[in-house]
């Protein structure tokens, strides 16, 4: 049954308040609800890692000593494919790193020791000091290591 | 105050983008002062113009004003999430971190060399790309004197705020729709989970779908509805869509088509035309010229057209596999819970209540969008030079939200009482 201003049918005879627009309503609540329960605070997706936190780092432009972050490299998409130069410019640094730069690269990673070391040697940087985010901390030339 | 609250969002987060977007360019081309001071003053202009044009507020019944709320809760709930999201993750998604965020920190750590910084970044952080959405953050960065993180959040929630105010609009002007099923729909929409994660994480895609979306909208208004300041704001946010990524460049020209439709058909003369052509160029050359000089300048190829051979995209076209592969993740892209929601499943219906109803489809405009970028994204996935499957692991549910808002007003304008479709409700 249609209202007298069009607006409204009735489901059934006697219960004209729960109409067409009622049930379609009920619907958008419905699909609201389940919405909801994906959109709520604390409830999406999260960074891959959740361990991880980077850091805005302020290079220095004198070509001495760069700055950066290195991706994990256990990670799928990282590893051998990634993990070079391409991932020493996921620095956020405001110059591209050349193969000859001498720079202080802060490794923010999970990986073990060795995996660290050989995505660093990837970047085919002349890598002068290191920090990782698994507590490494060694100082001095690749020849060190 | 809600619904005119409603009904200026949109326009002001357009009008807050080009702010920002100015105050970067001007800065980078000029001088710090002139910079802050041309984009502040180009902010005042058209919020004040704005402000003039939008009326005061109807008298709402009691459910009504309840049903507004719900939007508005809604609404709030979604930039609660965002919140949350960048208090845990201040840096943004892969993307925002790695891209869009690194090549604006190229930009403001080195304002000397800017453009040689822009356009010879390394491949991964698509020097492809115009520079709006980077150029952006520069913005808000030179206004907030430092370089901090809540920039690149104020911007994802702006046009997330932008966005559900477009969708506000949109059902109330594209067909007469009753006002409780109008905050309903943009009420679901608003907690669309995927719809807030990317605002979320800071991509480019958001933005994006917000320009086009908004100046879809606006340009009806501006042309059917005979405002010029929407007229101008529509030609806007075409242009910066065009100049935030190479797909923007369609999503203009579908936009700029539909417009032309509608000039041709509703304008009553022939000055009229001229008026209402004028206004659009108006809102679209600045954009466009300065997309055109960075081209000019940035002589990288975009990454999915750079070494394909006509051969080799004949053989991706005409392979069956890729077709299914495409289907296949596309509908299990549609019935995502954790992107979607239920309302992929609701789109599909209403389109068939709709034409089963009504006997015809309305709002030909939103369906074109939805079409036009569904088709052309189709496309760029069979002849893609990537691997198949990790191309659309990695892109497909960025790129449905860029015509989700069009396909999903489309939906919901099924439910219209009568196809008036010439004609624009008052922005009250």
């Amino acid at each position: 049954m249609e209202h007298a201003d069009g607006s409204s049918l009735s489901w059934s005879r006697g219960h004209r308040c729960f109409g067409r627009r009622s049930l379609l309503l009920l619907l958008f609540a419905g699909v609201f609800a389940f919405s909801l329960w994906y959109a709520w605070p604390g409830s999406l997706e999260h960074a891959e890692e959740p361990g991880i936190r980077f850091r805005w780092l302020r290079p220095c432009l004198n070509g001495q000593r760069v700055a950066g972050y290195l991706d994990d490299a256990t990670q799928p998409r990282g590893g051998s494919a990634q993990a070079d130069l391409y991932q020493a410019n996921y620095t956020l640094a405001p110059v591209l790193i050349q193969p000859d730069m001498r720079c202080e690269l802060v490794v923010l990673s999970f990986a073990s020791d060795q995996d660290a070391l050989a995505a660093c040697r990837r970047t085919r940087l002349t890598i002068v000091s290191m920090r990782s985010g698994i507590g490494l901390a060694r100082r001095g030339g690749p020849s060190e290591w | 105050m809600v619904t005119r609250l409603f009904h200026a969002a949109p326009a002001i987060c357009l009008i807050l983008h080009i702010c920002l977007v100015a105050t970067g360019l001007l800065t980078l081309v000029g001088s710090n002062i002139a910079g802050v001071a041309s984009g502040l003053l180009i902010t005042t202009m058209l919020l004040w113009s704005l402000w003039r044009d939008i009326g005061d507020p109807q008298r709402m019944g009691c459910m009504q004003r309840a049903f507004v709320l719900w939007a508005s809760a809604a609404v709030l709930v979604g930039v609660c999430a965002i919140a949350q999201y960048y208090a845990h993750n201040p840096w943004g998604g892969w993307d925002a971190w790695a891209m869009w965020n690194a090549r604006a920190r190229g930009i403001f750590l080195n304002r000397t060399d800017w453009l040689w910084q822009l356009t010879h970044s390394m491949p991964k952080l698509h020097p492809d790309y115009p520079p709006l959405l980077p150029v952006a953050i520069v913005g808000g960065w030179i206004l907030a004197g430092q370089e901090t993180t809540v920039v690149p959040f104020v911007v994802g929630l702006i046009s997330y705020c932008g966005l559900c105010g477009t969708m506000y609009l949109a059902i109330g002007q594209f067909s007469r729709i009753t006002p409780n099923l109008r905050a309903a729909a943009v009420a679901v929409f608003a907690v669309t989970p995927h719809v807030v994660s990317m605002s979320a994480s800071q991509y480019a895609d958001v933005p994006i779908t917000f320009y086009a979306f908004f100046g879809l909208v606006a340009l009806r208004i501006g042309i059917i509805g005979n405002r010029r300041i929407y007229r101008i704001l529509g030609g806007t946010a075409v242009g910066m869509a065009a100049c935030t990524k190479n797909e923007g460049m369609v999503m203009a020209a579908l936009v700029a088509l539909i417009a032309l439709y509608w000039v041709l058909s509703h304008a009553n003369d022939r000055r009229d035309r001229v008026c209402c052509l004028r206004d659009l160029a108006l809102g679209m050359a600045p954009w466009l010229l300065a997309l055109w000089a960075y081209r000019g300048v940035s002589l990288v190829p975009n990454d999915l057209v750079a070494n394909q051979t006509v051969q080799n995209v004949f053989r991706n076209l005409t392979d069956p596999s890729r077709h299914f592969v495409i289907l296949k993740y596309l509908v299990a892209e549609v019935l995502c819970p954790s992107h979607w929601g239920l309302c992929g499943p609701l789109i599909v219906g209403c389109v068939v209540y709709g034409s089963w109803v009504h006997g015809r489809l309305r709002s030909k405009a939103m369906l074109l969008m939805a079409i036009g970028l569904l088709t052309m994204y189709y496309i760029v996935y069979l002849v893609t030079p990537y691997e198949l499957s990790w191309h659309l692991n990695t892109s497909l549910s960025r790129t449905m939200l860029h015509l989700y808002p069009f396909a999903y007003a489309f939906a919901i304008l099924q439910f219209a009482r009568s196809p008036v479709d010439s004609t624009v409700a008052p922005l009250v």
